[in-house]
């Protein structure tokens, strides 16, 4: 065992500076003997996988930042338990707010209002007092310390650190000095000394990557920053620490200040939902609501609608999940209020509630099932997924932040080096030029699948002559980083909500929208086991929203919420295979399967859309699919008990759902069970849990009388399938947004094509192939006119007619200002006229007029423009 | 009115709406390219509709998708969807291919491939090619190919 704690780490979530993740960090730790480390990076990133790494190998993780002071110093404070941690997260957002990074310094009264019960460290490297210590100027560093410790109300977790980092003869001098120095006026005023490394990198080789990345900041960031001075800021040993800090006591201080916070824990895999109301008073209100929109929806209410809600009803109430469909039925009231498409997606939709509450597929007519949704045996919180049009989900997200000001947060995103990104990067901190690294990077994958990045230089042979080989140095640094986080970013739609103050979870930040983001990434949110909400925008929403609104405009008024899902145009469009555009039915493989299944109702774009996924493809599923449902191969069943479980996929499993029920009919188990029989098949094959279920499988269908044969046929064919299959609720709710973008492409294929154009990137094709297939169609295509186009495609008779922006650096600035003067002051009259009122520049000109632009102007207004601008 | 138009025409507006814009808005590009595509024995889309699977055909066009999942064999299969003026082309490229071809196949704006058709399902309305080999001289940035063909000329 080695009796030092590093108290002064940083990992990769120090961005460009820490050059190993949490996990790396602790392994080393790990190796080294130690009993305990602290993770200290600039913000609180990477704690939750720091801490969930630690435990998991038996080390003490002590959660500390970073942060600085008034001064522009940085001190060190590390939270003794889960209360410390939210006064850490206090300071922090402080330090972050109006911001993603930390550019505010703490002043005293942050200090002495938030930093307890935590331990603070003063006088590390790079700080005012180490500075003083360095240049010999101990009185200016002992009213420095004075002033700190005087902050903390318990001067028994103030701390001074000492360390010594010198690597050659002439700085040893300064660097012992300081040591000697720190140590003296820690004697003097009754402080205790602390011995740290400043750990950045794991081992001394690793300083290589360090340099790379603060050379990445520099080149790439234009920060002003300086690299560590040498190799020895490691994760040391207490013989090496020893040698350079010749202080026992500062070095038993780090094991009795990993005792000090030694209460710390992190409430990990616990629920943790926000709370609003009281369960009872929330579960009361629920039912009447549901028992409303039942009667609203049907009439008379059938007796399996009203005993599947009762069902669904009291198992919501049993987990208190009550309050949870309330708030996100409230989320959709607004939606509604405001005219904002939506739908649900995943399991969610398996739920006779959430279709009653919030909208979406009949689960009872589709078949589906709400224990893949929610069931007793499930650990985590239930999601319910909404897709919002794109557009307008901002919208959303704002309401929901004002509804809980203080409880919530956006959901943080980290973005990793890429192998290109990786390569791209270090070629420009070692100061490759531009072409250079353009020509470096070409046929680099993005990202590497399974492999590393010079395994991959060998086996790809679009790169077996490719420059990048000549480059060993590059590659071998580049190498080291692919993987590792650079920056944190703002998931796109994901909003945690907290119990009570949000604070108490994680730092918040400003995202540059003004929303406030926390930093947990959604892995973490799930670890902590908190609500998340997923607000996801969906472009196919906005595309069929401005269809319908180019529809409008042309006096056409549809309600594709209301329309029946029989329309045998669309399913003939369908069947031709030509589904450019269409929801998820226009990839190449959907194509190909759409001429192979000719659907013809709305249950086979169901099948569909659950056909072609990795997992069935990978399984094996969709041939033995296809023929069946053409007649090409008997249907069978292992037994006949199966049959109405698998008679709609003609014996074939598809969706999750029928593994579920054939658990639940055959071996008598409950869906709980059968749900973690499913969920172990997808991700742990080997796991122990999974070997207990299939004991458990096998006896229980004995025990019901099945023979032994076919008790084992049952359990493979459902062992082989339960990872592939897909949930039948999300297929179901894609499939009517699937249905609801064919029936305008075979109805109105101009208002489809122009509510694609203007969503923005909508499905696989560019726009160019859009316009391409509907002037293939029979719908012309107008090019760019100064005088005619928009902001976005327009209809124009039968046609399309394209956007300024289309043209090569006519951006969406550029394009406004064209409009808005032709708007207020008339048409142009000439080109002469456009430069006159515009002054574009020259290139821009050029790309204008070889798009056409010009080609419309009406000729006779020349000489008028002439003798007004003289011209 | 752009039916009349000689080829001089066809290219040079196509070659302006290339230069000029991310979009086509007069004709696709491929289609200035077609007389010396024929003679080259490219067919296009559209007659893959009259030609039974097995049939081994060359085909060009521009790139549109190129999508690499991963395969229960660990091996990589490319699958590309091409697009020419009467419509989309999808290929299959396995990996003996791939040693051949992967860098033009990665890199080209136009892509020029010989295969074999493999059509599927309904009237065999399922249809893709398998790639054998790419015909370089007519791969590449759709530019640099006009330039070449009118050079030749």
């Amino acid at each position: 065992m080695d009796e030092f704690v590093h108290l002064e780490t940083h990992s990769a979530f120090s961005f460009l500076w820490g050059t190993s993740s949490p996990e790396e960090l602790v392994n080393t730790v790990y190796k080294l003997g130690q009993k305990a480390v602290a993770l200290t990076d600039f913000s609180l990133h990477g704690v939750v996988r720091f801490y969930k790494a630690a435990v998991e190998l038996g080390i003490q993780p002590i959660i500390g930042a970073k942060i600085r002071i008034w001064d522009d110093s940085h001190i060190i404070l590390l939270a003794r338990d889960f209360d410390g941690y939210g006064n850490l997260c206090r300071l922090l957002s402080i330090a972050f707010e109006g911001s993603s990074a930390p550019r505010n310094p703490l002043n005293k009264q942050d200090l002495f209002h938030w930093a307890k019960p935590l331990v603070c460290i003063v006088g590390i490297r790079g700080s005012v007092i180490h500075d003083c210590f360095m240049k010999g100027r101990t009185e200016l560093a002992r009213s420095a310390v004075v002033e700190l410790r005087d902050l903390f109300a318990d001067p028994s977790l103030f701390f001074l650190a000492v360390q010594n980092n010198s690597h050659l003869a002439e700085e040893d001098f300064l660097e012992r000095q300081a040591v000697f120095f720190a140590a003296d006026l820690a004697g003097q005023i009754d402080i205790p000394l602390v011995a740290v490394n400043s750990a950045t990198f794991n081992s001394p080789e690793d300083y290589l990557i360090h340099r790379a990345f603060v050379a990445i900041q520099k080149r790439h960031h234009h920060r002003s920053i300086t690299p560590l001075p040498n190799d020895t800021f490691y994760l040391a040993s207490r013989e090496e620490m020893a040698q350079k800090t010749p202080y026992s006591e500062a070095l038993d201080n780090t094991i009795r200040i990993a005792e000090l916070c030694k209460s710390f824990s992190m409430p990990l895999r616990k629920l943790h939902p926000p709370g609003f109301q009281t369960p009872q008073s929330a579960a009361i209100k629920l039912c009447e609501i549901s028992y409303r929109e039942l009667a609203r929806y049907q009439q008379p209410v059938l007796l399996s609608y009203i005993r599947q809600l009762e069902h669904e009803l009291t198992i919501i109430k049993q987990l208190k999940l009550a309050d949870y469909f309330l708030l996100v039925r409230e989320i959709i009231e607004f939606t509604e209020k405001q005219g904002i498409r939506h739908s649900i997606r995943g399991s969610a939709a398996g739920s006779l509630v959430v279709s009653l509450l919030l909208g979406g597929v009949d689960p009872i007519d589709q078949n589906l099932l709400f224990e893949r949704f929610i069931n007793e045996g499930r650990g985590d919180m239930p999601d319910i997924d909404i897709d919002f049009d794109s557009e307008r989900r901002d919208e959303v997200i704002r309401h929901v932040m004002e509804k809980f000001p203080k409880q919530t947060a956006m959901v943080s995103t980290i973005l990793s080096f890429k192998a290109r990104s990786a390569v791209r990067l270090t070629a420009r901190a070692m100061g490759y030029p531009l072409d250079e690294i353009n020509r470096l990077v070409e046929c680099l994958p993005w990202s590497l699948r399974g492999g590393d990045l010079e395994n991959t230089l060998e086996k790809l042979p679009e790169l077996k002559n490719a420059p990048i080989r000549n480059e060993p140095t590059l590659v071998r640094i580049a190498a080291k980083i692919v993987g590792l986080p650079h920056q944190s970013s703002v998931h796109l739609g994901g909003v945690i909500i907290a119990p009570k103050d949000i604070k108490n979870w994680t730092p918040v930040g400003t995202s540059p929208k003004g929303l406030p983001v926390g930093q947990l990434d959604k892995n973490d949110v799930d670890v902590l086991g908190l609500m998340k909400l997923d607000l996801l925008g969906l472009r196919m929403h906005t595309a069929i929203r401005k269809a319908l609104e180019a529809l409008w405009r042309k006096g056409v008024s549809l309600d594709l919420t209301r329309q029946k899902l029989d329309d045998k145009k669309t399913y003939a469009l369908l069947s031709s295979t030509a589904s450019v555009g269409i929801f998820q039915l226009e990839s190449p493989g959907q194509r190909n399967l759409l001429g192979r299944l000719q659907p013809r109702r709305f249950s086979d774009l169901i099948a569909e859309i659950s056909l072609f996924r990795p997992g069935p493809v990978e399984g094996n599923i969709v041939d033995p699919y296809v023929r069946r449902r053409n007649h090409q191969e008997r249907v069978s069943y292992p037994h006949k008990d199966l049959e109405s479980i698998l008679a709609e996929t003609y014996g074939v499993i598809v969706f999750q759902e029928q593994v579920l029920r054939i658990v639940h009919v055959f071996a008598g188990l409950s869906y709980a069970e059968a749900d973690a029989f499913r969920r172990a098949m997808t991700k742990d094959r080997k796991s122990r849990t999974l070997e207990l279920l299939k004991h458990k499988f096998i006896n229980a269908a004995h025990e019901r009388g099945y023979s032994k044969r076919i008790v084992e046929n049952v359990y493979t064919m459902v062992a082989a399938f339960a990872s592939f299959g897909f949930c039948k609720a999300h297929a179901a709710s894609f499939a009517h947004i699937t249905y609801q973008s064919a029936f305008l492409k075979a109805h109105y294929p101009q208002a489809f094509y122009i509510g694609l154009l203007n969503a923005g990137q909508v499905g696989s094709y560019p726009p160019r192939v859009l316009l391409n297939e509907a002037r293939r169609l029979g719908i012309p295509v107008f090019g760019p006119d100064i005088n005619e186009s928009g902001l976005e495609y327009k209809a124009e008779d039968s046609g399309i007619r394209v956007p300024l922006h289309v043209i090569r650096g006519v951006g969406p600035a550029l394009a406004r200002r064209i409009i808005s003067d032709r708007d207020r002051r008339g048409k142009f009259t000439s080109r002469e006229d456009f430069l006159v009122r515009l002054d574009p520049p020259e290139t821009i000109i050029q790309r204008m007029e070889l798009a056409g632009a010009f080609a419309g102007i009406d000729l006779s207004g020349w000489s008028l423009a002439r003798e007004v601008y003289n011209v | 009115m752009f039916k009349n138009t000689d080829l001089m025409d066809l290219r040079s507006l196509a070659k302006n709406e290339v230069k000029s814009m991310n979009v086509f808005c007069n004709e696709h590009p491929l289609l200035s390219l077609r007389s010396i595509l024929t003679l080259n024995e490219v067919i296009t889309a559209e007659s893959l509709d009259s030609l039974p699977s097995g049939k081994r055909v060359r085909l060009s066009g521009m790139l549109v998708i190129i999508h690499m999942p991963s395969t229960k064999s660990k091996k990589r299969v490319i699958f590309i969807t091409l697009e020419d003026e009467t419509g989309l082309i999808d290929l299959v490229v396995f990996p003996n291919t791939q040693t051949h071809f992967a860098r033009e196949i990665l890199t080209s704006e136009i892509l020029t491939i010989e295969g074999k058709l493999k059509r599927a399902g309904k009237n065999g309305l399922s249809k893709s090619i398998v790639v054998e080999k790419v015909l370089r001289e007519l791969s590449g940035q759709y530019l640099q190919i006009l330039e070449k063909v009118q050079s030749k000329k």
